[in-house]
């Protein structure tokens, strides 16, 4: 029996270890993020619309911005209510008296999709997809539908046309804004869509409107979004007079309102902005007193997760398996038609696989197991085996822009704590010299297969403000061409000159003559072995030693890396890239030092506070013993390029004139070629592969997208693709053929 | 008897307590948080996110709670039935467990039924038949079971069934057939996805004990009291399965203590492969998450079914080995 007790005892230890050893791998490969796989970690920048927005919105005529294509989508109410046409999956359910008329389903105005590309199709079919991401296998599809966006996007960024509001207006200086909804829209349980379910969201989960009073020892579940402060930074007032208008009043000009109404899908993936009020409120603890402890239950229900969930996108979730699939079936209250009065979507039903391995998803895409595919995770490297498969697979490869500024990059942190070091950081012709000692051309050839386009490392070659005119072309070539060129000559010179001499060793030193090492930090989750950072910084070390520095790759934790970071601890970033929105202002961190995790950590912190009361507070301290670490323009520590972009930022907040603010951006983009680079990049642009199979209609071809807008804007999430362009006008050649 | 089995649930308690506590600290050893992980997500799908939302966030997850703070609002919450929510999906843990918890079981048993119906005959043929074709057989195909990694068994299996007959790619069923009722189609369809299943833990698992029923079988096949039993004249059959096989199976009754762990979580890396919706790669992921309320559930339902399986193996090995007496 003792013997047996301790083989117990054995055997239980083994299992302990085990456990043990599982979370030690956790710990070191270390919790990897279930982020989506290639949303751009850099958080996206800019937004403007055209050139139309804001002398539009001046002039305060009704549909003012929607550009000539949206035309179609507003001519609707010509079109007579009975011709409005039905999915015949529908028809007994109607004669059945189980559901209303399709008239009675669809709001007077119902939206439709303005592509050029764009032709009418046939009802029916399913549509196969499967994925495997962390994200779960319902996130993909919230992705695909812009149903919940008040505007949209259209033309790759270009213009901005209505969504659930159908007309809108602001007042000279945009300071206030009224919207109008589509009358007579309905959430796919029936109810009626209107300013209530906005309310909602502003008052009972943001706690706008000062309701935040009523919310007792319930903190608000939401933050307020950018687009509910004006250029200063105060709240707006959200009002609702009647059950399809409301307006937001803000304190000061608020100018990129309408880019920000159209940014996301909302409801699940950025801010909420609608959110179904009779099925919500049920628990919201709020307006339910005393019935519920937390907010639990309220964000459990609110879920992409949940099928009860009342939608207002083309396709509704009716079955959910944690880890195993989702269904999506078409929901019949969607408020859109295409040009011959057909209620869309045309696809009955989607339905979602989850796998576990990016191996076994690149071969369920080799062998032709899927429909479509978007959000995958094959890389550039898997292009050849997934064109070599078209002929049996069916799957079509097509290539859309991503329209990434740069692909992975680098960045010195500028603020580093230790003075020596920060100081040559802040040299620009040290950071000029390694910039055209990167050989990028080489990293272009062996991480991305010759694609994109050598880029010093700028903001999205599609943002507006390098696409409207000339000198907007001028001012993107000219950063993009800035510190690009491949001249180790030259840089040795620049060193040299600067005062970087070698020293005996053959390595360069600081200009006192002191050692001078460059760690090129790199987070342990990216260090990986042939992965895209972990093999650019691999180049870039060789080609900064060839110069004479004394480089390294140096590996830190991932975790815990972002309080580093933002306190001045780490010298480098290296594994990231600039993912970016179609302005250079809607968010503009890479261009302006405005929140603490890119190039200027602590000025950028003290450009967050600013306004706030610990602006004020600690100036008498060393900048990085404050808390949190920080740096006011202006102040001893303060690195003074920032500073003038700051104030052009600040201008550019309440500029309701977009030609000017394009001209305050091409002035801040002028001090990034001036005294920068403040972040280097590699390749500009690289594609993103789109996987659809033959008879699969109306997913637009690279070239429908350079003729009916700019090639393509993949990456970005605040134009969310491919919901952007309207999958519920996909259709089937042959719907029978894939009834699935 | 009864008083052995109470002692050992009593130790038992005791023991589940400590593997909370320490498996609860062990979890959370890694730098960072799910925190962390969500605001990275939140981040890549919505651009900025503000300090107030961070802070909610830390409020709603308690993050910034001390250690015991943490582990009481589970294990007091879990008493009651209640596991928590799980940070990562914000779908309730004991929903997300035991929508698994049927497949994994289910898989588990129909494996360990096929190992043991495979090994034990092969075992003790390969043992009886010594150095005979069939035995080099056996053991040339146990050796490849044992030294081919069942991942990669997997993976191949799984690369001919699609590329050479065009089968359907992981799950247990392909789409169309999930929501329909059992016909004859269906259940093609089933074994179509399930028989890479089988055959990689029927190679992987039966190739081990195969090996140890037949090298223990060797031994006691050289005792004296087989060759007193043979020398009475028992027939050949009987000395063996009564008396040979009897005295050599402890180890896969043995093996019984560490199965029903096992069948929750060994087959991680296979169901990873083929896409099953079990609870190892659940549990995995929950760890890298550090899923924190997920992942201590599932690890302490894992060790009562070690300390369980233990009792079990206890108790039904006293009941096959005359020579074990409980007291």
């Amino acid at each position: 029996m003792s013997q047996k007790r301790q083989l117990n005892r054995r055997d239980f230890l083994r299992m302990s270890a085990m456990t043990a050893a599982g979370a030690a791998l956790a710990a070191c490969g270390g919790g990897s993020p279930t982020a989506a796989p290639e949303a751009p970690a850099a958080a996206p920048a800019a937004t403007t619309a055209p050139a139309a927005a804001a002398p539009a919105a001046q002039a305060a005529t009704a549909v003012p911005i929607a550009p000539t294509t949206v035309a179609a989508a507003t001519a609707a109410p010509a079109m007579d209510a009975s011709k409005f046409k039905q999915a015949p999956m529908f028809d007994d359910m109607v004669a059945g008296g189980k559901l209303p008329p399709v008239d009675q389903r669809l709001p007077k105005n119902p939206y439709t999709p303005p592509h050029a590309w764009l032709t009418t199709g046939k009802y029916g079919g399913t549509l196969t997809k499967a994925y495997n991401n962390n994200w779960g296998i319902t996130g993909f599809i919230t992705e695909m539908q812009y149903g919940h966006s008040p505007l949209r996007w259209l033309k790759d960024g270009l213009a901005i046309g209505p969504g659930l509001v159908e007309s809108w207006e602001s007042n000279a200086d945009a300071s206030k804004w009224t919207f109008k909804l589509r009358e007579g829209v309905k959430w796919s349980d029936g109810e009626a869509f209107t300013t209530k379910d906005i309310m909602y969201w502003w008052e009972y989960t943001v706690g706008g409107n000062g309701k935040e009073k009523e919310f007792g020892d319930f903190k608000p579940i939401n933050a307020p979004p950018d687009e509910a402060r004006s250029g200063k930074g105060t709240l707006m007032t959200l009002n609702a007079p009647d059950d399809f208008t409301f307006e937001m009043v803000f304190d000061a000009p608020a100018p990129l309102t309408a880019d920000r109404l159209a940014m996301w899908t909302n409801a699940f993936i950025g801010p909420g902005w609608v959110l179904p009020r009779h099925y919500m409120e049920q628990f919201n603890p709020v307006l339910q007193k005393g019935k519920f402890k937390d907010w639990e239950t309220h964000q459990t229900k609110f879920n992409h997760n949940n099928p009860d969930y009342p939608r207002l996108t083309g396709w509704k979730l009716t079955t959910f398996e944690d880890g195993v699939r989702s269904v999506w079936e078409r929901n019949p209250y969607y408020w859109a038609v295409d040009k011959e009065g057909n209620q869309l979507p045309y696809i009955d039903r989607i339905n979602v696989t989850a796998l576990k391995d990016n191996q076994i998803e690149k071969l369920s895409y080799t062998s032709g197991k899927v429909d479509h595919a978007h959000f995958h995770n094959q890389t550039l490297a898997d292009i050849q085996s997934l064109k070599e498969a078209e002929p049996t697979s069916n799957l079509e490869v097509r290539f859309w822009d991503s329209g990434s500024g740069t692909g992975s990059l680098y960045f010195f942190n500028l603020d580093y704590k230790e003075p020596k070091l920060r100081e040559v950081f802040r040299d620009k012709a040290f950071r000029q010299a390694l910039s055209i000692a990167y050989n990028r051309a080489d990293v272009q050839k062996a991480v991305y297969f010759g694609l994109g386009e050598l880029t010093s490392g700028t903001m999205s070659p599609k943002a507006i403000e390098y696409n409207i005119n000339d000198e907007g072309k001028k001012a993107y070539a000219e950063w993009r061409d800035a510190f690009v060129k491949y001249d180790p000559a030259a840089a040795e010179k620049m060193l040299d000159e600067a005062g970087y001499k070698k020293g005996a060793d053959g390595k360069r030193t600081m200009k006192d003559g002191s050692k001078l090492e460059i760690n090129v930090t790199i987070g342990s989750n990216d260090s990986q072995p042939g992965m895209e950072h972990l093999s650019k910084n691999e180049r870039l070390v060789r080609d900064w030693q060839a110069i004479g520095l004394d480089a390294k790759i140096s590996v830190i934790p991932s975790e815990g890396g972002d309080e580093k970071w933002r306190a001045g601890e780490i010298p480098m970033k290296t594994a990231w890239e600039v993912g970016d929105g179609p302005n250079h202002l809607v968010y503009a961190s890479w261009v302006v030092a405005d929140e603490p995790d890119r190039w200027a950590p602590l000025h950028g912190k003290g450009y967050s506070l600013k306004g706030t009361e610990s602006e004020k507070q600690e100036l008498d301290k060393d900048p990085w013993t404050r808390s949190p670490a920080r740096i006011n323009d202006g102040e001893k520590d303060a690195f003074a390029p920032i500073a003038e972009i700051h104030k052009l930022y600040d201008q550019s907040k309440v500029e309701p004139d977009p030609m000017k603010r394009h001209a305050l951006v091409w002035q801040m983009i002028k001090i990034h070629v001036a005294e920068g680079p403040f972040f280097s990049g590699t390749i500009t642009n690289p594609p993103r592969i789109i996987l659809v199979r033959k008879g699969l209609l109306n997913v637009p071809t690279s070239e429908d997208l350079l003729k009916d807008g700019l090639g393509g804007f993949v990456n970005p999430w605040i134009i969310p693709s491919p919901a952007v362009y309207d999958p519920e006008t996909w259709f089937w050649d042959d719907p029978t053929a894939h009834a699935g | 008897m009864v008083s052995f089995v109470a002692r050992r649930l009593v130790n038992m308690v005791v023991q589940l307590v400590f593997v909370s506590i320490i498996g609860f600290w062990i979890i959370q050893l890694p730098p960072g948080s799910i925190l962390d992980v969500k605001i990275e997500k939140l981040r890549a799908q919505g651009g900025n996110l503000q300090q107030s939302q961070i802070d909610s966030l830390r409020a709603r997850y308690g993050v910034d709670d001390p250690f015991l703070t943490q582990y009481w609002k589970w294990i007091s919450r879990s008493l009651q039935g209640d596991f928590g929510t799980s940070f990562d999906t914000d779908q309730k843990v004991g929903d997300r467990i035991f929508s698994r918890l049927g497949i994994s079981i289910g898989l588990s048993l129909t494996a360990l039924f096929i190992t043991y119906l495979i090994s034990i005959p092969v075992g003790v043929y390969s043992a009886t038949h010594r150095y005979t074709i069939p035995d080099y057989l056996a053991t040339l195909f146990q050796f490849i079971g044992i030294s081919v990694p069942s991942f990669l068994f997997a993976l191949l299996l799984l690369i001919a069934a699609t590329q050479l007959w065009n089968q359907p790619i992981g799950g247990l069923f392909s789409p169309q057939f999930i929501d329909a009722s059992w016909s004859l189609a269906k259940v093609w369809d089933f074994i179509k996805h399930v028989w890479i299943i089988v055959a990689v833990l029927a190679v992987v698992s039966t190739a081990g004990l195969t090996r140890v029923m037949r090298g223990n079988l060797l031994d006691v096949l050289n005792s004296q009291y087989i060759q007193t039993a043979r020398s009475k004249g028992l027939k050949e059959s009987k000395v063996i399965w009564k008396h040979a096989v009897r005295n050599s199976i402890h180890p896969l009754v043995m093996g019984i203590g560490t199965i029903l762990p096992y069948m929750i979580t060994g087959d991680t890396l296979i169901a990873t492969i083929l896409s099953l919706p079990t609870i190892g790669p659940l549990y995995l992921d929950a760890l890298r998450t550090q899923d924190i309320y997920l992942a201590g559930t599932i690890l302490v339902l894992l060790s009562s079914l070690l300390l369980v399986g233990n009792l079990i193996a206890d108790l039904v090995l006293a009941a096959v080995d005359p020579r074990v007496r409980l007291e």
